[in-house]
């Protein structure tokens, strides 16, 4: 596990599902292949894609790095921090947006096969629990698809450098 | 720009829309030269393939030169392309396996949903061919934004015409790997079901790769005819019975591979055509699959079935019981384009390949609605048709 770089990745993933709205306790995967450290650098690069504003991670044993982001289309205004470093590639984060928080934890893994890497994510506010999770699903019944939607653009982010889109020109909100 | 924009069954029209203009670092715009219509884009005319939207630019075969690139293109402005069907970030599990057809990142993930619903995972991202492959716009227009733009277009020297090239972008690697597909080894018989584009293509490809004996099976006089010209021996199925020709002409064996290049709309082959047809008409995602079961049937035991033919749902009354009990090996799937391009184009310029004999039309795009119409109605004269912008 190439920790530093995972971390950047997979915290530019927590930001973006954060990003789709998602506020309750859900897990979804993808693997990511792994790139050799250059590539990882240009993808986050092209962050600048990502429909998040800005990204301001501290890392506690590390030294303290900003990373400012131009908002893309979409762009939300989330914050995401980490707030904890543990074991196996697992992160706490807690992003927030005006008067929204949300906590959550990611978890870094390799996938089988050397096939790349396995982020889960798991966003837990306001709601625990297969009784929560209905009530939230009433409150947003788009929301496990959003988180899904964010955790797959994370991905074709890190690997592509870029995130799919159908539009012909920035201005077209939506895929044609 | 001028664009050739699918509005419903049997109704398309040239319409002016928002030119591209690129959105991401890897994209570049293309300025279209010539654009062909596939026989497959017969599928969107005909409306069974599900989640088209009115408005959406049809148009996969297509060729050009380059306009505009992102910071991050390999190309450069005034390049002369040809771009692959398939959109493939070269970079993911499947691009690096040059399984680019099946491009893990290349299909919006905002349009995954059909695709997994009826696939278990989403398909790869096409040119003008549905939202259920990403949406993307075609190349039926003047311009085209052309997404990972380092990853799949292959640019092509000065001397070939447009012409000699345009089918790099789709029906000429298609017919090659269906003939990969195939397995052919010396000594081999290889029956072609359907000679359209890819069926013509696969019978020149089978040729090359060495089948011993070619069967091209149609009911248009004029293909066949094309067909022989490469060796194949005709079969009319309106005038023949196909299986017992193919067991006469395979000493009772039956063909070594069986190329099905005709896909979900087949007709004739009484057994369950009309009842294919019915189910079809209703929408309900139903292929019609008779040249399939006439090839699976005439298969010799322990043969190989290359599946060429686009199929987008679903087929009963399929021979699951032939395909097991004779050992039967099936290979399929969207054209892995980048992977032969190079290969292809090397084979047009010393002249191997020839793509050219299949060009029977030749309109500017602003005819493209007739050229459609004539495709369907009159194929055994219209064995293709370019468009040019």
């Amino acid at each position: 596990m190439k920790t530093s770089k995972v971390l950047r990745s997979a915290l530019a993933i927590g930001a973006v599902a954060v990003a789709g709205g998602v506020a309750w306790r859900n897990r979804d995967s993808l693997a990511s292949k792994n790139s050799p450290a250059s590539e990882r650098e240009a993808a986050s690069y092209a962050l600048i894609n990502a429909p998040v504003e800005t990204v301001v991670a501290r890392l506690s044993k590390q030294a303290e790095w900003t990373r400012l982001l131009n908002a893309g289309a979409g762009g939300s205004g989330w914050t995401a921090i980490v707030t904890q470093e543990g074991a196996k590639g697992t992160i706490r984060i807690i992003a927030s947006r005006d008067d929204d928080e949300v906590a959550g934890e990611l978890r870094c893994e390799p996938a089988p096969g050397e096939r790349g890497t396995k982020v889960r994510l798991a966003l837990d506010e306001p709601t625990e629990g297969k009784l929560g999770e209905k009530l939230a699903l009433m409150k947003d019944p788009a929301g496990p698809a959003n988180l899904r939607l964010a955790l797959r653009r994370a991905k074709m982010l890190i690997e592509s450098g870029e995130i799919a889109t159908a539009r012909r020109t920035p201005q077209m909100d939506t895929a044609a | 720009m001028k664009a050739l924009t699918w509005h419903g069954k049997h109704d398309v029209r040239v319409d002016t829309v928002d030119d591209p203009t690129i959105v991401n670092p890897r994209d570049a715009i293309i300025r279209i030269t010539a654009t062909a219509i596939c026989g497959s884009d017969l599928h969107l005319y005909n409306g069974v393939i599900p989640t088209m939207q009115p408005g959406d630019i049809l148009g996969h075969e297509f060729m050009g030169v380059v306009e505009d690139v992102g910071v991050e293109s390999t190309l450069a402005k005034g390049d002369r392309v040809v771009v692959p069907f398939t959109i493939s970030c070269g970079k993911c599990f499947f691009c690096e396996k040059q399984q680019f057809a099946a491009c893990d990142n290349s299909n919006p993930a905002e349009t995954h949903g059909p695709s997994e619903m009826m696939f278990g995972h989403h398909a790869g991202g096409l040119f003008g061919y549905s939202h259920m492959t990403g949406g993307y716009a075609g190349g039926q227009a003047e311009y085209v934004r052309v997404p990972f733009s380092d990853v799949g277009p292959i640019k092509v020297p000065d001397h070939l015409t447009d012409e000699q090239v345009l089918f790099l972008s789709d029906i000429l690697p298609t017919g090659w790997m269906a003939a990969l597909n195939a397995d052919i080894e010396p000594g081999d018989t290889v029956a072609v079901w359907g000679c359209g584009p890819v069926g013509l293509f696969a019978i020149q490809s089978a040729k090359v790769l060495g089948a011993e004996q070619i069967v091209a099976i149609d009911h248009h006089p004029h293909r066949l005819e094309l067909a022989t010209q490469f060796g194949a021996i005709p079969l009319n199925y309106e005038q023949v019975d196909v299986l017992d020709e193919l067991r006469a002409i395979t000493a009772g064996i039956g063909p070594d591979a069986v190329i099905d290049a005709v896909g979900m709309e087949s007709h004739g082959f009484a057994n369950f055509a009309l009842f294919d047809k019915v189910k079809q008409r209703v929408g309900i995602g139903a292929d019609a699959p008779a040249a399939l079961r006439q090839a699976i049937t005439a298969c010799r035991k322990g043969g190989r079935i290359s599946m060429p033919g686009v199929y987008g749902g679903y087929a009963d009354k399929f021979p699951l019981g032939a395909l097991m009990e004779k050992g039967l090996q099936l290979k399929t799937g969207q054209t892995n384009v980048q992977a032969y391009t190079a290969d292809l184009l090397k084979r047009i310029e010393n002249g191997e390949v020839d793509t050219t004999f299949l060009i029977s039309h030749r309109l500017p795009l602003s005819e493209a609605p007739d050229g459609y119409r004539n495709f369907r109605d009159n194929q055994n004269e219209w064995t293709k048709v370019v468009l040019k912008p």
